[in-house]
């Protein structure tokens, strides 16, 4: 449980970090989602039903940030399936778990398919968010590709040290 | 193992159906999303505050950094457009030019009650003859005839010399084999203005007894049968008179009223006003600007301080 506050913390974090500095740098083709390379980092870390809470939680996040004008429950959805599914991977890849490579292509087409998935289940509910986040889908799976690498080590070293907090607490 | 798999997808179950269960419930109105935006806003203040106070000192940095490519198009666009603007600003200005001086033409020989042909010059001087003329677009297509008056804004400008089909040669004011008959604002004291080569015109007053002042205004006498120059157009203002004892006539340069180098759209008159307008053609005088007078008027002081010959004594 301890886990899961330190992570809604650090989300809130992260995804304040994201809006006020990271998406306010041009970069080209498209911003780089900090948060969502976080969330599904930590989703491959974590075990399946956390991943799942977790990716809720995430989700709820982004739905009432006051940047987002979206349906509340639609990222909620996207990212508790996402990272249910992220997780599991995690799990099938056991031995290669915290190797920052593995972690960077799971990461990577985690970001894809949350985007694609988030685009379908978008209009689905109709919620006319569909076509301005296909254009931007290469360019933030481009900008995951480059900054996987240099944020899982610390977001690797992180979830050690809270899985130790945790089970000291446990 | 098996166990917690099924937990972990009956957990996973539990949360896509309260996902769904939040969308439907956003959707039908029923959660007030607006509200807890602005909770979030309000708990996310002070990480956003601390988070842009990091962020401005960089921001410009890292604008140019990531949008140099961006910033070097965008330049050359703008270039490229300014480019554009300019030339459409520059035709715009020449248009509004052009559009002032038929208005001022069209003003003019609307109060003279003359019928005239607008045209355009389109070229200027013979290098070959050094003559001031000018070629206008108008010909005897148009009702031009040799030896019309031509006038701007200001007054007249040129006669017809020779005219084609559909393009008429005409003789500026300023050359030196121009002449026209004139007389003098008010006084009606004859003479004869006559291009000088350059800027101004010298008048030759034919009565060497009659008054010239600086600033008197000259208007053209009229031809015979109106051809080539009707009565009553402007020419010019005396800017100098010329004194010399023992002569037998009174000269004095004239400015004339149209700037003979500025001018693109010209009118040529092609039926004259039944009546002479006398004056009437003139522009109005130009106000005279007060001039502030300072008088100064000593005091005497009311305690003389005493002399140092005083002093010593």
């Amino acid at each position: 449980m301890k886990n899961s506050l330190l992570f809604v913390l650090s989300a809130s974090l992260i995804l304040t970090f994201q809006e006020v500095v990271i998406s306010r740098i041009a970069f080209p083709f498209a911003n780089p989602s900090i948060f969502l390379i976080f969330v599904l980092s930590w989703a491959f870390l974590e075990k399946q039903w956390l991943a799942a809470l977790q990716g809720f939680l995430a989700g709820i996040i982004l739905d009432i940030s006051p940047l987002s004008v979206g349906v509340i429950g639609h990222w909620a959805f996207v990212l508790a399936a996402v990272c249910y599914g992220v997780s599991e991977l995690g799990v099938q890849l056991r031995a290669s778990r915290r190797s920052p490579l593995t972690l960077t292509a799971v990461v990577t087409s985690g970001i894809f398919f949350t985007l694609i998935f988030f685009v379908i289940s978008g209009a689905l509910i109709n919620s006319n968010q569909g076509y301005g986040f296909m254009q931007t889908v290469p360019g933030v799976v481009f900008w995951s590709l480059v900054f996987t690498p240099l944020i899982s080590p610390v977001i690797i070293m992180v979830k050690r040290t809270v899985d130790g907090v945790g089970k000291t607490v446990e | 193992m098996g166990n917690d798999k099924a937990r972990s997808r009956f957990f996973l179950s539990a949360l896509l159906i309260t996902s769904l269960l939040l969308i439907t419930l956003d959707l039908r109105g029923n959660l007030p999303s607006e509200g807890l935006r602005k909770i979030s806003a309000t708990v996310g203040a002070p990480f956003q505050n601390f988070f842009n106070s990091i962020y401005r000192p960089v921001s410009t940095f890292t604008g140019d950094v990531f949008s140099l490519g961006r910033t070097r198009s965008k330049i050359s666009n703008l270039q490229k457009e300014n480019a554009a603007l300019k030339e459409e600003l520059s035709r715009t200005n020449a248009i509004k030019n052009e559009v002032k001086e038929l208005k001022s033409v069209l003003d003019l020989a609307g109060a003279g009650r003359y019928k005239i042909v607008p045209a355009r010059i389109i070229a200027v001087g013979s290098a070959g003859s050094f003559s001031r003329t000018i070629q206008l677009d108008v010909g005897s297509a148009d009702g031009i005839k040799k030896d019309m008056s031509i006038i701007a804004g200001g007054g007249l400008v040129a006669r017809i010399l020779s005219v084609s089909k559909s393009s008429s040669i005409a003789l500026l004011m300023d050359d030196e084999t121009f002449k026209v008959g004139v007389r003098l604002e008010s006084s009606g004291t004859s003479g004869v203005v006559s291009g000088t080569g350059g800027s101004v015109l010298e008048l030759i007053l034919l009565d060497s007894t009659s008054d010239l002042r600086v600033g008197q205004r000259v208007v053209s006498r009229g031809s015979s049968n109106s051809q080539p120059f009707l009565p009553g157009v402007p020419v010019g203002v005396i800017t100098e008179v010329n004194q010399s004892a023992g002569s037998l006539t009174k000269s004095a340069v004239v400015k004339p009223f149209v700037d003979l180098n500025r001018i693109s759209v010209v009118a040529v008159i092609v039926s004259k006003s039944k009546t002479d307008p006398r004056d009437a053609l003139l522009p109005s005088p130009p106000k005279p600007t007060p001039t502030v007078t300072v008088f100064v008027t000593p005091t005497p002081n009311p305690s003389p301080t005493p002399s140092v010959s005083d002093s010593k004594q």
